[in-house]
């Protein structure tokens, strides 16, 4: 049986993931367990290169999915029901904002199950704050609020290589892009999903707003210490826009604290990812026993926890919530969570938005940024979204 | 000497064991790691246009796996030494201990198209708890990658020689399918489904061109698992500006839009003889995926093929429309209705529904022809197959049987349905006027005589239902004309008259 995993920045989700390999293997030793890990872009272009060629690209039996790709993947017929695989598959285990992400926008039919979820959070290093006198809650309360902390904190540190805020993610996104889009009013689509709003105003200043630390030279876009085994949170951050406690240096505990993102705070992005069985697979049996023992209570108590994420089962969220180090802020979070729409042109509209803030992150490197090229690569994607908006 | 042998013997099994790319790196890092007791290996390819080192996949922990990771090196770093002087550089810092191989090599296909060779580097690091680097390590390691990187270059090759044949197989095929469709009634969908098993693309869709209405009209899409679908719904104005499809077909300025589509999206105008027949659209707009320059060149060489097969197709349906059709009425020929009559009748049969037969002719036809010439004969002709055409369901079926003959199908429809629509259809002739100049009278009417029968009703098989229809018709030209006679009442009269 063969599991198509997505990759993580953490190479602990691999460890805990083997963790959960060795103990259903213990189990089920019969059962011969392979895995891949891929990038999103890489499984995307995998799935598709299956899709026209099934006869000589492989597929996985199982495969690890955010949330928001399960209607499209199910209408392209790839993904098996997930009754039929796993019975004892029950989604009143899981909250609310999370079952959308489970079927087509048409059915209740389930095709992927809930797995992990993390969100976006800005992680802040306490000792650098109390230096400069910041005050982590009051001024970062808005985007302006989090530019001028970042402001003094640049003006505050001359070191080099040392920069006000990394990115956690590596690179722009357009899942960490949402929230700012958000706070200005804006969102990716209208309210009745049937046009993308992109390039409107509101959607395009919350765009900006998350160019901006960039633009300001606050944020370096691609990494140098990378290379040299970096980022080096501990001396060259003061904060990191992540989902995850930034690392530090093997048995040191990590200083930094959460803190919800500047902002309106309506409401908050929540990333989520499920497992779900191939239809095609012929193993399908075994695919179940496998999405058994992954789901249950015990292995989700272990799994996402591992590599600081959160099982999305109702019972063991709880349980780890209350052990989380931040856990008034997380509570914030998920107490308004908002996931990304699994339908059927979003991943495509997240892949469009992703490439304009790449192009975006390039024009800034080489300090050939212009609003103008934004916004008419903005209004070209949005274009290209609604056609698909059109037709799917 | 014995470093060599040993680079040579592990090189060696490198290319045929690598049936992809990615067992290719993996077999790679899992090597470089063995060999050399790195903790972490990791393999980047230079993006040299955006001055960027791009992580393609890393090793750790004892397991491979890709990554996003791109970071653009510093001028003076080790990364940008070693990948300046193409030399492996060592260093250390609180990290741990770092080697940096620097890789080089020219693809044949690539070097032949201009670009650039695949450049790269690969890192290996160690935990700073053990041992550094040594730099006959570095020359080794060095070494060994190169090595396996040659072995890349030659299984790339075996690659592109099999892309090449295959490519050759998809020329044969489709040209064969392409040719066949001179044959074939549904030769869209085999045209579609061709382009879809050797090129999966997203969508497929065809759109042919309606000169008469000066519109594109949609006919087929099929999507990324090969369902087809009717698009018969879309209709595109032929004029410019209207949309972007009508300005590709005559020919104008595809603007902006088309640039940032031209990496996923193919607009094929069909073309024959200079003249453009239609358009096909190929597209990867919904998994983003880049149309490769080879299928781009492959498909454009095919797009003459496929106007001509297309137009081919057309012809072949107008002229089997002229042997089906009779010009003159635009009613179907009697080869055609014997054909639609079995399939009526066999379904009337199979669902037990009723289906009705009207025979009827011109009355006194022949005297029109005699009296006023073949001209008017046919003018009569021509509007008495407008009355019919007019009256009619989708469902029905007329035919012209021969010279002034009618035979109307009405499946699903009893004696009584049948009776109303004749009764209309005799009103309606009786209404036509046409002009004769010559004549005293300066226009002339007719009037049709029409004889009905009903399955089951009035007869259990084909040639008895025709024959029960024929008898109410003559029942009808024996009484007066100009009337209508159901086969079930006729049979009732005789009948009564024989007892009488």
């Amino acid at each position: 049986m063969l599991i198509w995993l997505l990759a993580d920045s953490d190479t602990g989700k691999f460890a805990a993931f083997k963790n959960l390999l060795n103990s259903f293997s213990a189990h089920y030793p019969e059962i011969k367990v392979d895995f891949r890990v891929m990038t999103r872009r890489s499984m995307w272009r995998n799935i598709f290169a299956h899709l026209r060629d099934s006869r000589n690209r492989e597929t996985a039996d199982i495969m690890e999915l955010p949330q928001s790709w399960t209607a499209v993947l199910a209408k392209l017929g790839l993904l098996a029901e997930i009754d039929r695989v796993f019975e004892a598959f029950t989604p009143v285990r899981y909250p609310d904002f999370l079952k959308k992400g489970c079927s087509t926008e048409e059915s209740d039919i389930a095709f992927s199950a809930p797995w992990w979820m993390e969100a976006p959070v800005l992680f802040y290093h306490p000792e650098e704050f109390k230096k400069h006198s910041l005050r982590p809650e009051a001024d970062l309360s808005d985007w302006g609020g989090f530019l001028s902390v970042c402001e003094r904190l640049a003006s505050g540190n001359k070191k080099r290589g040392f920069y006000p805020v990394l990115c956690g993610a590596g690179r722009l996104s357009a899942a960490y892009a949402l929230p700012c889009v958000w706070n200005r009013g804006g969102d990716l689509f209208s309210e009745d999903r049937n046009r993308c709003t992109l390039s409107r105003d509101e959607a395009v200043k919350g765009l900006e707003d998350y160019l901006e630390p960039a633009l300001r030279g606050y944020l370096p876009l691609f990494g140098e210490t990378v290379l040299e085994g970096g980022p080096f949170y501990e001396d060259s951050a003061a904060m990191v826009i992540g989902t995850r406690l930034p690392a530090f240096p093997a048995g040191r505990k990590s200083s930094f604290r959460p803190v919800r993102l500047p902002g309106a705070r309506k409401k908050e992005q929540i990333l989520s990812y499920g497992l779900a069985a191939a239809s095609g697979s012929p193993r399908l049996k075994e695919a179940g026993l496998f999405l058994k023992w992954a789901l249950s209570a015990d292995s989700c108590r272990s799994f996402a926890p591992a590599f600081g994420a959160f099982p999305c089962l109702t019972q063991v969220f709880e349980e780890i919530l209350e052990n989380s180090r931040g856990e008034e802020v997380w509570r914030e979070v998920f107490s308004s969570p908002a996931p990304a729409p699994n339908s059927a042109v979003y991943p495509t509209a997240e892949l469009l938005l992703d490439k304009a803030l790449w192009h975006a992150s390039l024009r800034i490197s080489r300090q050939a940024y212009t609003r103008e090229d934004f916004l008419r690569e903005l209004i070209i994607a949005q274009g290209e979204i609604d056609y698909l908006l059109s037709l799917y | 000497m014995k470093k060599k042998k040993k680079i040579n013997s592990l090189a060696g099994e490198t290319p045929a064991f690598f049936e992809s790319r990615d067992a290719f790196l993996k077999g790679l890092l899992e090597a470089a790691s063995r060999l050399s007791a790195a903790e972490r290996v990791s393999f980047y390819y230079y993006d040299e246009k955006n001055a960027l080192l791009r992580l393609m996949m890393r090793r750790a922990d004892g397991l491979s796996f890709e990554a996003e990771e791109s970071a653009r090196p510093s001028p003076d770093s080790p990364a940008s030494e070693t990948l300046a002087s193409l030399k492996p550089a060592v260093f250390s810092n609180k990290a741990g201990h770092f080697l940096l191989a620097p890789f080089r090599v020219g693809i044949y296909a690539a070097a032949a198209s201009g670009e650039a060779p695949i450049q790269g580097l690969i890192r290996l690091e160690r935990s700073p708890k053990k041992k550094r680097f040594s730099p006959a390590e570095a020359a080794f390691a060095h070494e060994y990658i190169g090595e396996f990187m040659r072995s890349y270059y030659k299984a790339e090759f075996v690659g592109l020689n099999k892309k090449y044949s295959r490519n050759l197989s998809v020329i044969t095929e489709l040209t064969e399918i392409f040719a066949n469709s001179l044959r074939v009634r549904d030769s869209f969908k085999h045209i579609l489904a061709g382009i879809q098993t050797y090129f999966g693309f997203d969508r497929v869709r065809l759109y042919l061109i309606d000169e008469k209405a000066q519109k594109l009209k949609g006919e087929l899409s099929s999507d990324i698992r090969g369902q087809l679908k009717s698009i018969a719904y879309e209709e595109i104005p032929l004029e410019a500006g209207a949309h972007r499809f009508a300005d590709i077909v005559l020919g104008r300025s595809s603007g902006v839009f088309m640039e940032r589509y031209k990496d996923c999206v193919l607009y094929m105008p069909l073309v024959v003889q200079g003249t453009t027949i239609g358009l096909l659209i190929v597209d990867n707009l919904l998994s983003q995926q880049k149309i490769e320059p080879g299928e781009l060149a492959m498909l454009k060489s095919f797009a003459g093929q496929i106007g001509l097969a297309l137009d081919n197709v057309r012809l072949f349906d107008k002229v089997e429309e002229l042997s089906l059709y009779d010009e003159l009425t635009k009613l179907p020929l009697r080869r055609y209705f014997n054909q639609r009559f079995q399939e009526e009748f066999y379904r009337a049969e199979r669902f037990k529904q009723p289906l009705a037969v009207i025979w009827g002719d011109v009355d006194y036809f022949k005297e029109v022809n005699d009296t006023y010439g073949h001209q008017i004969g046919d003018k009569v002709l021509r509007e008495v197959g407008r009355v019919i055409l007019s009256n009619l369901r989708k469902i029905d079926f007329p035919c012209r049987y021969g010279g002034d003959e009618i035979i109307i199908l009405l499946p699903q429809a009893t004696g009584e349905e049948a009776q109303k629509l004749a009764a209309r259809l005799a009103l309606e002739v009786r209404e036509i006027k046409i002009p004769v100049p010559f004549s005293k009278t300066r226009e002339l009417t007719v009037s049709m005589s029409l004889g009905i029968s009903t399955f089951p009703a009035d007869a259990s098989s084909m040639e008895a239902l025709l024959a029960k229809a024929d008898d109410a018709l003559y029942w009808v030209k024996s009484h007066g004309r100009g009337q209508i006679a159901l086969a079930g009442d006729v049979e009732k009269t005789q009948g009564m008259r024989d007892e009488g």
